[in-house]
């Protein structure tokens, strides 16, 4: 499962989504709305993205990573528009037959995401809102 | 035609999420965003930062575009 939702991620479903009898471990991350960011109060966040190509590089990163662990499964869904403190803006399932490989592999998803997946996050504080920009590819 | 696309804070200084330019012929990267620099002058400071995509894969101020190409210019990811 591959997607850029608008609404509320569903965890439950993305777990399902990668379990199987063969997997001895499911290794989830999930990306929550911090309540501050550099010192500042946070009021909630928005995120952007450029919805083909985000999906086509999300669907680069599973195959990466399927291709350099043995892994039963990969789901990576992003959620874009508004989002509040303590929701979920991203979300990764990876399952395996041993730990060790679902873990480096989620490790590996989510460290890539941030640097090649083009979404964008803007803060919003109590009084105003700034673009927040990577550190490039 | 080619059709270029802005997104986020690039969306926002260039007041558009994106422009179409008459195109002929093939030509670089670099040209384009000369060209659009002459229009939205605020461009200027994000050229040691920003990202390209042609079709919606990743290329450089060196790449090629022809005419039905999608050139999308965008800051460096923030997802996650």
């Amino acid at each position: 499962m591959i997607r850029i939702v608008e609404t509320r991620i569903d965890r439950q479903e993305i777990v399902k989504s990668v379990s199987s009898p063969e997997s001895g471990a499911i290794v989830t991350f999930d990306g929550t709305v911090r309540n501050h960011a550099r010192g500042k109060p946070v009021t909630h966040l928005h995120y952007e993205a450029f919805p083909e190509m985000a999906t086509k590089e999300l669907e680069k990163i599973r195959a990466e990573a399927m291709r350099r662990w043995p892994l039963n499964g990969m789901a990576i869904v992003h959620r874009i528009g508004r989002m509040e403190i303590d929701e979920s803006s991203v979300f990764i399932a990876v399952s395996a037959a041993h730990r060790q490989d679902a873990f480096e592999a989620c490790r590996f998803a989510i460290d890539t995401l941030k640097t090649t997946v083009p979404i964008w996050k803007k803060e919003h504080y109590q009084d105003g809102e700034v673009w927040i920009e990577g550190y490039g590819k | 035609m080619l059709r270029v696309r802005f997104f986020a804070s690039l969306k926002d200084l260039v007041g558009d999420s994106e422009v179409e330019i008459q195109l002929e012929e093939k030509t670089s990267v670099r040209k384009i965003f000369d060209q659009l620099k002459t229009r939205f002058p605020e461009l200027k400071k994000y050229q040691p930062i920003l990202l390209v995509a042609v079709n919606q894969e990743y290329a450089n101020f060196d790449a090629s575009v022809s005419p039905g190409d999608e050139l999308s210019f965008f800051p460096p990811v923030s997802g996650g």
